[in-house]
């Protein structure tokens, strides 16, 4: 091979564009103290919060502790090599990381840098702010577009709508995160963008969920944002911060974005562990006393812009591990009163089969009502009361078996609406179908089922109505409402679909 | 502000207030920057907290580091840090020291770093366009480090002004070479 200077050349010219071999005028501090991942430096007068500053060995800081003559900073990156002594430039500079279309597809660390094994990021990314203010009200509109989740249970009793906030709680191994990866995975025929932030979570967890994500033809629509339970506690403090300007980005541009925070537990843990070592004093649960905006100056970042700003929208769903179900405690409190509404996940309805294991007793929707196509609005309307009605007489059911005829419709009608709103996972349903099966159970057409052939009832009935109703099933989803036309027509076909069962 | 900060201050200001009376402040400050390279920056440190040495051992040791170097004032104020166990504290008490002696006498350092020794009539043109930038009285002491190779590097307080070529080749390495 031949290579001509020229080209040689054009290499070092390029890598040489922006420098600069002027002298700035620098401030420069020097390292009093070193360790824990979290660094003093004497001087630095004019340094701003949240500055980056710059350290010997390519290692970067974050200023969050501003005092009479030092900083406390913490630091990004390899500090092993730092000593005290060591000089440390201001750079002027917030935290940024690269946003844009690029980065779809892939996986990336806090900072924005690819750790999917598949090269650099191509070229051409913008770079936004980690942290920047929540858009105010005048920037805003209600939440009145639905972001169907695919799964029966909160489609009809949860809604959520583009815009919202809704948490999903619950202990460990109640299928959390599959709610939100089911979510993502319902996306994948909208104009949704998504992005995953993982935090403090283990490498194989993340890279099974990366796994299902390509599976089903999402990843190309999605972002996810790793901060590993072996990364240091700043990378893990940022990366929800990190992935939220990334999907604040598509919202700007007037496009939509769901971001998931996967937990905001461990988030806050990894700051309670800065705030000590940065000798903040501890509050309850040792959480130092802004852990409150912590997580609301995050949470406030999602909305529904209006239409002169384009009328995009982001969407969080962040999740919250509880231990043994306690919801009094200090972070599940806040991050409840943060969000528009909980999905409450149980161990007990898990492990009794009841999956998702969503609690639609303690799950609300503060805002979701106005983001449901009406069809599924009168279905809910049907449902929730045939809910409530359940389990209010199933407490009390244990105790006799002489019910009358009425209390054992009751109890019937409940025990099949259950059935339905179970779900596998990774097969988000169709919203227009979600309604037929739904309409179904609340007419009365499944009481004379036996309860374990619901689910086979469910998946043919299904497939019956998209192959031999296929224009029913459209005009559902396009004019979004079930009148009594429709209704007599889904009821008809229901009718003919059963006496073939 | 950490417990560190408020404890070195204390130390520092006393030991200030005791310099001044005994009129030697600026001698003090070049002995304990003496005492600093020695111990506080780099391995001394690991004499000052070892935990097999005793009181007696580490108070000869330094003495023979130090030798005739400095004051005895230097070696009660030694001694009495490693009693009170606060050795680890000397780089922070020099750097508070230093500051807290320039701020009461309104006087700020100047340092030049230059390859070769500067003229007295450079250093006197420095000191002029800096008299008038700055309010106060200016000290301006000059360095020579044959490593800046050619240029100089300006320090006042925190703000550096680096035009030496050591660190215009350190940005180079830095467009060209940015992982390391």
């Amino acid at each position: 091979m031949k290579i001509s200077p020229a080209e040689v050349t054009e290499v070092i010219k390029k890598q040489l564009e922006g420098f600069t071999g002027q002298a700035d005028l620098e401030e420069v501090g020097t390292v009093l103290q070193i360790g824990d991942g979290i660094c003093r430096v004497w001087g630095l007068q004019g340094a701003m919060s949240m500055e980056l500053l710059e350290l010997p060995h390519n290692v970067y800081g974050m200023v969050l502790n501003l005092e009479r003559d030092n900083v406390g900073c913490v630091l990004l990156g390899d500090y092993a090599k730092i000593k005290e002594g060591d000089p440390v430039k201001r750079t002027r500079r917030i935290m940024e990381v690269p946003v844009g279309r690029q980065l779809l597809g892939r996986v990336v660390n806090t900072l924005g840098q690819p750790v999917d094994g598949r090269g650099e990021l191509a070229a051409g990314y913008k770079s936004r702010p980690v942290e920047r203010r929540a858009h105010g009200v005048v920037d805003r509109q209600p939440v009145a577009e639905p972001l169907q989740t695919g799964i029966k249970a909160i489609d009809a009793m949860i809604p959520i709508g583009r815009g919202q906030r809704e948490l999903i709680i619950g202990d460990r191994q109640t299928g959390k995160t599959a709610v939100a990866v089911d979510t993502i995975i319902n996306q994948k025929s909208t104009d949704v963008f998504c992005i995953y932030v993982a935090i403090g979570q283990k490498q194989s967890t993340v890279a099974q969920v990366v796994k299902t994500l390509e599976d089903h033809g999402v990843l190309e629509k999605t972002i996810v944002v790793v901060a590993g339970a072996s990364e240091p506690a700043p990378m893990l403090y940022l990366a929800p911060y990190a992935g939220c300007a990334m999907a604040e980005d598509f919202m700007m541009q007037g496009q939509h974005a769901l971001i998931v925070y996967d937990d905001l537990s461990k988030h806050a843990m990894a700051y309670r562990q800065m705030s000590l070592l940065l000798r903040r004093p501890p509050g309850r649960e040792a959480y130092p006393g802004d852990v409150f905006y912590l997580h609301s100056r995050l949470l406030e970042r999602a909305s529904k812009l209006n239409a002169q700003l384009g009328g995009g929208s982001l969407t969080a769903l962040p999740i919250i591990e509880t231990q043994a179900g306690d919801i009094s405690a200090y972070i599940p409190t806040n991050v409840i009163s943060i969000t528009d509404g909980q999905i409450y996940l149980e161990s007990g309805l898990f492990y009794s089969g009841q999956r998702p294991a969503v609690n639609v007793g303690l799950s609300v929707s503060r805002v979701g009502g106005n983001a449901q196509i009406k069809a599924m609005k009168q279905m809910a309307g049907r449902l929730r009361l045939d809910m409530s009605q359940y389990r209010e007489l199933a407490a009390f059911a244990q105790f006799g078996s002489d019910l009358d005829k009425a209390t054992q419709a009751q109890l019937a009608r409940g025990e099949r609406m259950m059935r339905i709103l179970r779900q596998p996972q990774y097969a988000p349903m169709p919203v227009e179908e979600q309604v037929v099966i739904l309409f179904a159970g609340t007419s009365g057409f499944l009481d004379d089922i036996a309860v374990p052939e619901i689910s086979r009832f469910e998946r043919e009935i299904v497939a019956f109505m998209r192959q031999e109703h296929r224009a029913l099933m459209e005009s559902i989803l396009q004019k979004g409402t079930l009148d009594a036309d429709r209704q007599e027509q889904i009821k008809e076909a229901i009718k003919a679909f059963k006496q073939k069962f | 502000m950490s417990t560190e900060n408020v404890v070195a201050a204390k130390y520092a200001k006393a030991l200030l207030a005791l310099a001044r009376e005994e009129q030697m402040a600026d001698q003090i400050q070049q002995e304990l920057e003496l005492v600093d390279q020695y111990f506080a920056r780099g391995g001394g440190q690991v004499l000052f907290s070892h935990p097999l040495l005793s009181l007696e051992k580490k108070t000869q040791l330094i003495k023979r580091i130090l030798g005739e170097q400095v004051s005895p004032l230097i070696f009660s104020f030694i001694r009495l840090l490693l009693e009170k166990r606060r050795g680890q504290l000397l780089g922070l008490i020099f750097t508070i020291y230093k500051s807290e002696w320039l701020e009461q006498q309104n006087r700020k350092l100047a340092k030049i770093t230059t390859a070769i020794p500067l003229s007295p009539g450079q250093i006197q043109r420095l000191h002029k366009r800096l008299h008038t930038i700055y309010e106060g009285e200016i000290e301006v002491q000059q360095v020579v480090d044959p490593l800046v190779q050619a240029g100089a590097r300006l320090e006042v307080g925190d703000l550096v002004l680096d035009g030496t070529l050591q660190a215009r080749f350190e940005r180079l390495r830095r467009v060209m070479y940015p992982e390391n």
